[in-house]
């Protein structure tokens, strides 16, 4: 149960831009990789794409940390990094 | 801190003390009254739509059904005649499309209409009208759809329409037509009442009802609606896409003139795949409000779950191609799908494990929700489990097309949708009707489902395995599939038992009543089982934890009494309380509109428009088009009126604004969330054009003159700063004062200015040489001219629909509703145009 407050105290916003950086890192991947299907610039791109998407995450990170409520910022960042390296694999190996 | 400026202070003043006035409560039950005979058809209020849209969308279910048995008839043994090839065809295509488009999605949406207002203690969803337009628009339209079946002119290319086979080579009967039209004009239909209920969930909770205080069934709906608004204008472009190449030959799935016959599939899975989790996500939300009342503890990790709703949204949206491994993409894009795919899973293992771990620490009471929420629970993850086997790419290879995906699909569909809505009859039955429905009976239909389900789709996996492909009428003898289709086609008939027996218990205990129902039977703590009139609740309670009723049980009585905010009506009309988004603060009382039949009156024109169109009646589709604008605009033209009332009392002396303008009002919202639709129509229109360059840039002629585009977009530019100006003359007259003609005018001016712009691009293209037949280029190019040509059509009708409004004297400063709405859209309009043309004519060729 959640009482006594009328505040909200969950940051969803900061949830929800987590999960907006792993969206982006995930239509640069797939549209490098249509639109240079047998290039290796794909995979150069996907690899760019992969640690800009990981500052991003750090930085969503860094400006919301002190908004507090638990820990859904956390998860969700952690949630999104983990998408994130694990949807990057088939530039590396694939 | 507050969101609004509103003290949190005020609070406290609840609960109210001391008798109310005589006749308040006769007042709000005079203007909320029953309707009766006739007035049953112009009723907008969600008891009556939730419930007609329930009826309807379980009708389908029924009907579609139906089908299914008549395919598995033909299946039961190889080489049946029970149903010709050509009827097989058929019955497979409407099984599939009348289950996920006028079954699946509506019914949920449909829940989500009758309970989302009593679950937020709303009087009703914010925009009426329009829920009664979208259910009436389904429900015309879906029978329409339907009777085609009858007349032997129902589609029979497959619920996904893939061109080349539904070309007009291929498929040059009007049957396709009957799909693309059809299915176009119910996804309206769809995202109208997604709009309802974004704005509903986000601005009509009640006070002190924070986003983490929000039914989990709420922000499921919340998530669904969000999809829905950008998933499916995907495709509504791909039919509209379809359609034109169909009716004018414009090539957009044909590769001998730079088209390509995949990009239909990756606009329809854009939308295809994240609709698996828009019917979903809204079960998943009703099994965790059942999940907490059976085991009668609080739902195990709430905000995990709520994070798993938003990660599902998300990720869903990176898997669509998974159902194109086979259609030869480049291997690493298959593997992007491919891991996406498994990432999904994810956050679906998070719900299930909360679940589990709720029944586990609560005491369980085993009831017929009970039954279908566990059941629902297993049947889903055995659907998942095979979902995690064909997101790899080699299983997908051997497996694909063959009957273990209809296994797949079928498993993942019931037991993640189906069951639960079954279990929320159950559960929620007792809030619409007098008499529950039987225990005893209900019993009996979840086994006699929940067996039927494992006879039915177990044996499929095998049989898929075996090499049986789907969407084949027949298969022949002695291949070692006639035991396994025979024992499927039995589990078909135990479900059907199932479903009928469920119906019988249906006529017998159903009694539609909106004062003397059945009640909480089951026990549940979040606000629909309050005590509600057609008004919803008699006060709008304040909201201090997830499950009210069993935090406070005094709570129900003093709602009844009226000791919180609107104990009564403020202003004598129909109203309900406007909360901030986040922490869900009163803001402003908004007027609602009235029963009416003019939403019914559109609908049925809109739906004869687009049947029209099927038939190639062109004349008629136009005079039915105009009869549906004409509804429309008759029924917006009662609301926005100079108010009596500037103020209200919203009870305990809390005063608040009636009816606002600007980022803080209602309308604001959902003329963004609009805006969005149309936004993702452009951008799925200009990712076609970028596609089919990438696939023909062979055929890419040059745009025209620079001159010439500096024109296009010179003009939508001047558009967006009239549309501006016209605001700011408004601004400037003094409240309530008529400020003359000139903000209309320049409304009117800067539409004008959208209309030539259109028209401008629209020719320059001509005169460039590009044909809208010759090629990819040309389709994509005219069909973003076109859409461009028709948004900068509305805005002319809107702009003189408000100088029609300013010449009656019902514009007034220094800011207005219906001013405000025409001059965003138009500049809206203006922003769409300068971007799509310039981008398709100086990128990639220009």
């Amino acid at each position: 149960m959640v009482a006594g407050t009328f505040k909200e105290s969950t940051d969803w916003q900061g949830a929800g831009w987590a999960f907006s950086v792993w969206a982006a890192h995930f239509s640069a991947l797939w549209g490098a990789s249509s639109a240079f299907p047998v290039d290796p610039a794909a995979r150069w791109i996907a690899l760019v794409a992969t640690v800009l998407a990981l500052a991003a995450l750090a930085l969503v990170w860094r400006r919301r940390r002190d908004i507090g409520g638990g820990f859904v910022l956390p998860l969700a960042l952690g949630l999104s990094a983990v998408a994130i390296l694990f949807g990057a694999l088939p530039a590396l190996v694939g | 801190m507050s969101e609004t400026g509103f003290d949190h202070a005020l609070y406290d003043r609840f609960p109210t003390q001391g008798p109310r006035p005589e006749g308040e409560l006769e007042e709000l039950e005079r203007i909320w009254c029953k309707p009766t005979g006739w007035q049953l058809l112009t009723a907008v209020n969600n008891n009556y739509i939730g419930i007609y849209y329930v009826g309807t969308a379980f009708l389908f279910f029924l009907l579609a059904g139906v089908l299914s048995l008549g395919m598995r008839v033909q299946l039961a043994a190889p080489m049946q005649e029970f149903l010709p090839l050509e009827t097989y065809n058929q019955f497979f295509t409407m099984h599939g499309t009348v289950m996920m488009f006028l079954f699946a999605v509506p019914m949920v949406e449909a829940i989500g209409v009758l309970l989302l207002p009593q679950m937020l203690a709303a009087r009703d969803l914010p925009f009426p009208r329009l829920s009664a337009y979208a259910f009436w628009a389904y429900f015309v339209g879906g029978l329409l759809f339907f009777c085609s079946l009858f007349v032997g002119l129902a589609p029979d290319g497959g619920w996904f329409m893939y061109p080349p086979l539904t070309s007009i080579a291929y498929s040059p009967g009007i049957n396709t037509d009957f799909w693309l039209l059809g299915i176009g004009f119910i996804e309206i239909s769809a995202i109208a009442g997604a709009i309802e209920i974004i704005v509903g969930v986000l601005r009509t909770r009640a006070p002190g009802m924070t986003l983490s205080r929000m039914p989990i069934f709420a922000w499921a709906m919340l998530v669904f609606a969000v999809m829905i608004v950008v998933a499916f204008p995907s495709v509504i472009l791909g039919t509209l896409l379809l359609e034109l190449e169909r009716a004018f030959n414009w090539p957009f799935f044909d590769p001998t003139r730079g088209g390509d016959p995949l990009l239909w599939q990756h606009l329809f899975w854009f939308f295809g795949h994240p609709e698996v989790y828009i019917i979903f996500l809204p079960a998943a939300g009703l099994m965790s409000m059942m999940v907490a009342t059976i085991a009668r503890t609080e739902l195990v990790g709430y905000r995990l779950n709520v994070l798993a709703i938003i990660a599902t949204g998300f990720i869903s949206f990176g898997v669509w191609a998974h159902h194109m491994f086979s259609t030869g993409m480049p291997r690493v894009s298959t593997g992007y799908f491919s891991a996406a795919s498994m990432a999904v899973s994810l956050p679906a293992g998070i719900q299930v494990f909360c679940w589990i771990a709720t029944l586990a620490s609560g005491r369980i009471r085993w009831s017929v929700p009970a039954l279908f929420v566990v059941g629902g629970l297993l049947v889903f993850v055995m659907g998942g489990l095979t979902g995690v086997m064909v997101g790899m790419v080699p299983f997908d290879w051997q497996a694909h097309d063959t009957y273990f995906i209809v296994a797949h699909l079928h498993y993942v569909l019931i037991g993640g949708m189906v069951l639960p809505m079954f279990g929320a009859f159950y559960y929620w039955f007792g809030m619409t009707s007098a008499r529950p429905l039987s225990e005893r009976l209900g019993g009996w239909v979840f086994w006699l489902i929940f067996s039927g389900i494992h006879i039915t789709f177990l044996p499929m996996h095998l049989t898929g395995l075996m090499g049986m492909p789907r969407r084949v009428y027949t298969y022949l003898p002695d291949r070692g599939l006639d035991l396994l289709n025979l024992v499927s086609t039995v589990g078909a008939f135990v479900i059907a038992a199932g479903v009928l027996l469920f119906v019988v218990d249906l006529f017998r205990n159903f009694r539609f009543s909106a004062e003397e129902e059945a009640g909480n039977v089951y026990g549940g703590g979040t606000l629909e089982w309050l005590p509600t009139g057609l008004y919803s609740t008699r006060s709008i309670p304040l909201v201090r934890s997830r499950e009210p009723l069993w935090d406070d049980p005094g709570l129900a009585r003093r709602v009844e009494e009226g000791r919180y905010f609107l104990p009564g009506s403020a202003t004598g009309l129909r109203e309900t309380l406007i909360t901030s988004p986040i922490n869900a603060e009163p803001q402003y009382l908004q007027i609602m509109p009235g029963p009416s039949p003019w939403p019914l009156a559109a609908a049925v024109g809109t739906a004869l428009h687009f049947l029209a169109l099927t038939v190639q009646a062109y004349g008629f589709s136009l005079v039915c088009g105009l009869v549906a604008v004409a509804c429309v605009l008759r029924w917006l033209w009662e609301t926005d009126r100079p108010l009596k009332h500037e103020e209200a009392d919203v009870g305990a002396g809390i005063v608040l604004p009636v009816a606002i303008t600007g980022p803080s009002s209602h309308g604001w919202w959902a003329l963004n969330t609009l805006m969005v639709v149309m936004g993702m129509i452009a951008f799925m229109a200009v990712f076609a054009y970028l596609y089919l360059y990438g696939i023909h840039p062979e055929v890419w002629i040059a745009p025209p003159p620079l001159w010439q585009s500096g024109l296009v977009a010179g003009l939508a530019a001047a558009a967006l700063g009239l549309a501006w100006a016209s605001r700011a003359v408004l601004a400037r007259s003094p409240k309530g004062v008529f400020p003359g003609q000139g903000p209309w005018l320049l409304a009117a001016l800067g539409s004008g200015a959208l209309a030539a712009s259109a028209w401008l691009n629209w020719t320059g293209w001509q005169d460039a040489g590009l044909d809208a037949a010759a090629s990819g280029q040309g389709a994509t190019v005219f069909a973003l001219a076109a859409f461009q040509g028709v948004c900068a059509a509305i805005a002319v009708i809107m702009a003189h629909y408000l100088g029609y409004r300013s010449g009656r004297g019902l514009l007034t400063g220094p800011a207005n509703v219906t001013l405000d709405i025409v001059v965003r859209f138009i500049g809206y309009v203006a922003l769409q145009g300068l971007l799509t043309a310039l981008v398709v004519r100086f990128f990639p060729g220009g």
